[in-house]
């Protein structure tokens, strides 16, 4: 599992954390990626809901 | 005058004064260059003194024994990863085994002067190892040249094709070739790359730098450092003009390890040559593209190569090559397509993103070919424009459907009906002297707003201060745009106040949430609509609060005025004053931060990163221009735009906006062009680097075009790019006009005008 992926749906224990969403899709730069949820970045101790929908975003730029 | 068709708001679609004209106008805006704090240390860069080499050995000793100097640091103690660059970080913080263009830094010193700083940088001793040079981006990609990285010379190629274009050229009547060039742009803000770094009294780190995007440089300062970000604060706000060359790092990382090292205060400040040797540049691209068409004029082909020079270190080159390739065949409908793009590294600078963002340079090519196409079936240029322009429900060169309010045909009526177009004959016939000759030229253009399929998000926060008014709080800097002027206008009309209850805190990450960067033309979209989302949730808030104190259901309650009240004719009303008081009695919370995910297209295009965009902007360019044909002087003497940036949040922004992009344009168009000589850049100041100045505007004419953009605050779209796109192009066909030889390499200098006549008149003979 990685970036390429543009849509996933995941399933995560109760209670699940930003670390547990990014240790489940196997992102290891955690740092420097951004989660964000209805447009507000989490951090990596923010708690998800149940059908949260998550945005993971890699550092970009575009024009 | 511009106006607004919003009239039923009461600040969107207004003139108001810009919250930052004034401070601007009379000097008393602080910026971070200006700024001093007490025990404050001077950094210097060392930097490479060839555009390619290997470094053998870094002395330092003489620099560290210097009087007043406080550190000398390398790659040594680059604590993290040693690299930036937002999306790609090939380029070294600091310099540990090879250099690729004259602005690599090698070691950054901190001094007790600023003098003292700049004697110390001289004092590192280096030891290169000389490589070949890369400096044709065409010789760059042959398997034989020197490797700027490893990997090879080839940052990205991408090719994208429709249809079928070999069979449209046997069908077409007019078949177009030509190869295009354009010039390395410099930026040239008033303020070069600057910023103060120090430590607040938990030791974290706050920089004060004129960024474009706070949160982004906190990233990259805590993966080159390997800081947590939330230790890093960084304020952004006010910018010295950025127009793209502020998206990446420039000072931040290194003041902020100079700053960790030395526990002082830290100032750098890069000097205008520094800023042109080490600063971003525009891609300079070389377009061969291949145009056919119909003899009704109908559009049918466009073959298009891009060569991009995107120098040393990736940056935003990958990006900067999808929009040229979104651009390139302009606002029209092609149905067969074969594009081919390259952006290869090469030892000339670095070029990344710079208002237009790749589409002034592709723009040129396509707009001059429809020119020619145009002349050749002997249609109007307007009217063949018109025939292929995109309207609501076309698709694009790339077969999708074209989201977002489209107005370019709009805009090339305008431009029909515009004073230089109707009266061009006149104007052709009055010659000043007889070896000056007049001509007017036509060019539209359109440019994605935004990062296209690439995700992206906004939020916002607002507070509701003790005395009921408003702290909104957005990190896009103000760049000079106006934005934190559209921003208070947002929230006033959201609000239901007066726009100077409403205070914006720009560009700081500890204040505000992320709104992302102030680019892509998207500070007004991203910030707007983060503003829209949190409003009416503080609203909410304001109308529970009043309900108690009113003793009423809130259902009944609206938002008028500064004030709740009960709906209809009662006089039953509280004051946010009041509200305010009353929840901070209560405890209640009185901030709320909301935020939005950016709407995108399901998925780009095959091969390319962000192509398509969700929305689009438009414009058509009109250009009167005067060609001394005995110096090969260009004078533009009228200049017409029309765009389509959706609705109008601020007239006065606007047409500022506008301006400034036409300016700036202009000397893309006529003059400006960094030449780079064996790595060595010749043009570094404003003795030798000349931009526009007031004696060289133009007469202006800006007649928007209102759409109303679904995605987009009140329907307003991105405005700080589109205005800029057309200029050149539209400059060009004006002096083909005038003496019917054309230039096909901008900027079209008097040496290239006059060149290009000689070749005429020696083909006439």
């Amino acid at each position: 599992m990685a970036l390429e992926s543009r849509e996933l749906t995941l399933e995560l224990s109760k209670n699940a954390t930003v670390d547990e969403l990014l240790n489940a899709i196997q992102i290891d730069d955690k740092n420097y990626i951004y989660v964000v949820r209805e447009g507000i970045r989490l951090v990596s101790t923010s708690k998800l809901n149940d059908e949260d929908e998550i945005l993971v975003v890699p550092p970009i730029a575009g024009g | 005058m511009i106006t607004s068709a919003r009239s039923k708001l009461k600040w969107v679609g207004k003139t108001v004064n810009r919250r930052d004209g004034w401070g601007k106008v009379t000097g008393e805006t602080q910026f971070f260059s200006d700024m001093e704090l007490p025990n404050m240390l001077w950094a210097k860069v060392t930097r490479s003194k060839y555009p390619h080499a290997l470094i053998k050995k870094i002395d330092t000793s003489k620099a560290e024994a210097l009087p007043g100097v406080v550190a000398v640091l390398t790659y040594k103690d680059v604590t993290g990863q040693n690299g930036f660059g937002i999306l790609t970080p090939d380029q070294p913080v600091l310099c540990q085994d090879k250099v690729r263009y004259l602005g690599d830094a090698i070691a950054v010193i901190a001094a007790e002067t600023k003098e003292r700083a700049e004697q110390a940088a001289q004092l590192v001793e280096v030891q290169y190892e000389p490589l070949p040079l890369v400096t044709d981006p065409f010789e760059a990609m042959r398997p034989e040249a020197s490797k700027v990285h490893p990997r090879g010379n080839i940052l990205r190629h991408t090719s994208v094709s429709m249809g079928n274009v070999d069979h449209a050229f046997q069908k077409a009547t007019v078949v177009v070739e030509n190869t295009f060039r354009t010039g390395r742009q410099m930026h040239m803000y008033l303020e070069t790359e600057a910023g103060l770094g120090m430590l607040d009294d938990k030791g974290n780190i706050v920089i004060y730098s004129g960024g474009q995007s706070p949160y982004r440089d906190q990233m990259q300062i805590s993966r080159a450092l390997s800081i947590p970000p939330e230790r890093i604060r960084i304020i952004s706000t006010p910018v010295g003009g950025a127009f793209g060359g502020k998206e990446e790092n420039t000072v931040q990382i290194h003041l902020a390890m100079l700053v960790l090292k030395t526990k002082r205060p830290v100032k750098m400040v890069w000097s205008r040559e520094e800023s042109g040797v080490a600063g971003m540049k525009r891609h300079p691209m070389t377009i061969i593209m291949k145009t056919a068409a119909n003899k009704k004029g109908k559009l049918l082909a466009n073959k298009v190569k891009i060569i991009a020079d995107t120098g040393a270190y990736a940056s935003l080159g990958p990006t900067v090559l999808d929009v040229a390739i979104e651009n390139c065949c302009g606002p029209y409908r092609v149905r067969n397509v074969a594009i081919d793009a390259y952006s290869v590294y090469t030892n000339n600078g670095v070029a990344g993103a710079f208002r237009g963002f790749g589409a002034p340079q592709v723009n040129f090519a396509m707009e001059s070919n429809i020119d020619i196409i145009a002349e050749r079936l002997s249609i109007d240029p307007i009217t063949l424009r018109m025939m292929n322009v995109l309207r609501n429900g076309d698709k694009s060169p790339f077969g999708l459907k074209v989201n977002g309010s489209i107005g370019v045909d709009k805009t090339l009526v305008r431009a029909k009906k515009s004073r230089i177009w109707k009266s061009r004959r006149y104007y052709k016939s009055r010659l000043s002297k007889p070896w000056c000759k007049i001509g007017v030229g036509v060019a539209s253009a359109v440019k994605g707003f935004g990062f296209g399929a690439l995700p992206d998000f906004a939020a916002a926060s607002i507070q509701l201060t003790p005395t009921g008014k408003f702290m909104v709080g957005i990190s896009c800097p103000e760049i000079g745009q106006g934005a934190t002027t559209a921003y208070a206008q947002i929230a006033a009309e959201a609000l239901h106040c007066d726009i100077d209850e409403v205070y914006i805190t720009s560009g700081d990450s500890e204040f505000a949430p992320d709104t992302g960067t102030s680019s892509a033309s998207m500070a007004l979209v991203r910030g707007g609509n983060a503003i829209l989302a949190a409003a009416p949730k503080l609203i909410q808030t304001l109308l529970k609060a009043a309900g108690e104190m009113l003793h009423e259901n809130p259902r009944y309650l609206v938002a008028k005025q500064s004030q709740i009240k009960k709906s209809g004719k009662s006089k039953n009303s509280v004051s946010y004053h009041d509200i305010a008081k009353y929840l901070q009695k209560s405890g209640a919370e009185m901030k709320i931060v909301a935020g939005y995910n950016v709407p995108r297209s399901d998925k780009p295009v095959q091969g390319t990163l962000e192509i398509p965009h969700r929305s689009y902007m438009y414009a058509t360019a009109v250009a009167l221009v005067e060609v001394n044909t005995l110096t090969g002087t260009t004078k533009v003497l009228k200049f017409f735009l029309s765009p389509d940036c959706g609705r109008i949040i601020n007239p006065q922004s606007y047409t500022g906006q506008c301006e400034g992009a036409i300016a700036q344009g202009l000397g893309f168009a006529l003059i400006e062009d960094a030449k780079i000589e064996n790595g060595i850049v010749r043009a570094n100041n404003f003795t030798t680097y000349v931009i526009p100045t007031i004696a060289d505007m133009p007469e202006i004419e800006i007649d928007p075009v209102e759409t109303y953009e679904r995605i987009g605050p009140f329907g307003a779209k991105g405005l700080g790019e589109i205005g800029i796109i057309p200029v050149g192009a539209a400059i060009a066909n004006a002096i083909y006009d005038a003496i019917r030889t054309r230039v096909y390499t901008l900027p079209a200098t008097p040496e290239k005008v006059y060149n290009a006549l000689e070749v005429k008149m020696a083909s006439q003979n």
